[in-house]
């Protein structure tokens, strides 16, 4: 089955078959595929690990138009731009750059400077798209330039000098922001950075005005090998300079042991590892990760674990303790479950929906569920519903009234949720699970529970 | 080549063969640049190039002055060392 997201191109395609993840090149592209084997350009990227691998397979194209298929290696979960933290648009935003300065050296060139291409593997972003590259000819422009200050420059300012949630603006914006937008949007002190104002500024007005010469389009532009390292070198420091701490944000300063005695906190890590330990196998959603301790737990556990959290400080601080190495199998994405990443682009089908990209075996929803219920006023049969449509196993933490984290919750506003008990909360979640384990944390009034999703 | 009237291909189709120049380069093109985004990349391009040039021979000046600095010294350490 083709990829619904991947139809633009008339290079190839993504399908999918018996679940396997396959990449048509059609006829059209065999001769750039062909140079871009040949240059080894292919083999440096890959080794660099700015590439994603890939394997020849011996499978037939799905139609007419394919010459060859391969097998790139397979990614469990597809985050998008808009479900990244600043550093991780910015570092998706380098790679970009740095493969196209090493495309040119070899005589190619990007022909597109999609963030969609992009992917963060193992705390490293990795272009995911073989078929990005074409022969490049001597003094024509990059063709890609207005898509990567869409995609990544326009963002990333708007993060920087604004507010960082203006990252969200590319889930409505698909191929990128407008530079018009961002632009309007951007303090008058932008124009005094040489980068900004030329590649964001200055660009953004060129493109709001007609062509004078619409017959002679873009025979007129005319870019050096020299103009062309300068405008990447110029865009790089344009992006390096750009800079945005998470200290700012509520939960990025918040921890979730901050509330636990340490024997509490103890005997929690020490429950959901167990809990862990008896769930089925493969990867595991932690909704709502904060700094990421369960999650740690998880991958210590040897999963891989996708890291939700609906705050951008909190998801830029995982993410930076896995680009560290100082976390593992961990991808950090930016997830608000109150309102998660709905299906966009052409026909809904582009971009799938958050719950689209599941369902994990396993989800955990550690310190989750009194922000959902009380603060968001969530009912819990909702809640529970909600879940089941996206993990087959869940370890949850019930966090009752008396907890000081919901009294503070309940503490500037009307108490209207008197079902909001332990049996209470038993009883809503059973209609969607049973309950495999109820453990107790010690020190504390939270109750941890493991449950498997009923059959239907 | 097979000629195809004019009327059979229409202005865009020709126009894109025409810019191809035969090597079907831009037939594979799917992505619209935006002709103001072409023409703006050219000048800043043109614009960029002089800096960049000075700071890249800056840059080469900095790091031949610290190879010579690095080189005096490992030529007097030997020095030092059948001193000391």
């Amino acid at each position: 089955m083709a990829d619904p997201a991947s139809f633009r191109d008339p290079s190839g395609f993504v399908f999918s078959r018996d679940g396997v993840v396959f990449r048509q090149i059609n006829h059209t592209f065999a001769d750039n595929w062909a140079r871009f084997l040949s240059s080894g350009l292919c083999n440096e990227l890959t080794q660099a690990g700015v590439l994603i691998p890939h394997e020849v397979a011996s499978v037939a194209p799905l139609d007419g138009r394919g010459a060859t298929v391969i097998k790139p290696l397979q990614l469990d979960f597809i985050s998008y731009p808009y479900e990244w933290s600043f550093s991780q648009l910015k570092d998706a935003a380098l790679t970009t750059l740095e493969i196209q300065e090493r495309a040119l050296k070899s005589g190619m060139s990007l022909k597109d400077a999609s963030a969609y291409n992009i992917q963060l593997v193992d705390g490293r972003p990795m272009l995911i798209d073989s078929l990005s590259f074409e022969a490049a000819v001597p003094g024509e422009p990059w063709v890609a330039y207005r898509q990567f200050c869409q995609h990544f420059l326009a963002p990333l300012a708007l993060m920087a000098y604004r507010d960082v949630r203006l990252g969200q603006l590319l889930q409505t914006s698909i191929d990128g922001i407008p530079l018009d937008l961002a632009t309007s949007l951007m303090p008058g002190r932008t124009r005094l950075r040489p980068g900004l104002a030329a590649h964001l500024h200055l660009h953004a007005r060129a493109q709001n005005r007609p062509d004078p010469r619409p017959d002679r389009r873009s025979r007129g532009a005319h870019v050096s090998d020299l103009g062309r390292r300068a405008l990447l070198d110029s865009l790089r420091r344009a992006v390096e300079g750009l800079r945005w701490s998470p200290d700012s944000t509520y939960w990025s300063g918040y921890s979730p042991l901050t509330s636990y005695s340490s024997a509490a906190a103890d005997s929690k890590a020490t429950i959901v590892a167990q809990m862990l330990a008896h769930s089925p196998a493969g990867r595991v959603w932690d909704i709502g990760a904060n700094d990421g301790s369960y999650s740690s737990i998880a991958a210590e556990a040897g999963r891989r674990v996708i890291a939700l959290d609906a705050d951008a400080g909190a998801v830029e601080r995982l993410y930076l303790g896995v680009r560290s190495g100082a976390l593992n199998d961990i991808l950090p994405v930016i997830a608000d479950m109150t309102n998660p990443s709905p299906a966009s682009g052409w026909a809904l089908r582009e971009r799938r929906s958050l719950v689209d990209r599941g369902p994990a075996p396993v989800a955990m929803a550690l310190a989750l569920i009194h922000h959902l219920a009380i603060s968001n006023n969530v009912p819990l049969p909702n809640i529970s519903q909600f879940f089941a449509g996206i993990a087959s196993d869940i370890i949850i933490e019930f966090v009752p009234k008396e907890d000081p984290q919901t009294q503070t919750l309940l503490a500037s506003r009307e108490d209207i949720f008197p079902d909001y008990t332990l049996d209470g909360f038993r009883s809503a979640f059973s209609i969607d699970y049973e309950v495999v384990e109820e453990v107790p944390v010690t020190d504390s009034h939270r109750t941890l529970f493991r449950m498997h999703r009923r059959e239907r | 080549m097979v000629q195809l009237p004019q009327e059979v291909l229409g202005p865009a189709t020709l126009e894109m063969i025409k810019v191809a120049g035969g090597t079907g380069r831009q037939a594979l093109g799917y992505l619209d640049p935006g002709t103001g985004s072409l023409i703006i990349q050219a000048g800043i391009a043109a614009a960029l190039s002089v800096p960049f040039i000075l700071r890249s021979k800056i840059k080469a000046l900095v790091s031949r002055a610290a190879r010579l600095r690095d080189g005096a010294k490992e030529k007097r350490e030997p020095i030092k060392n059948a001193l000391g």
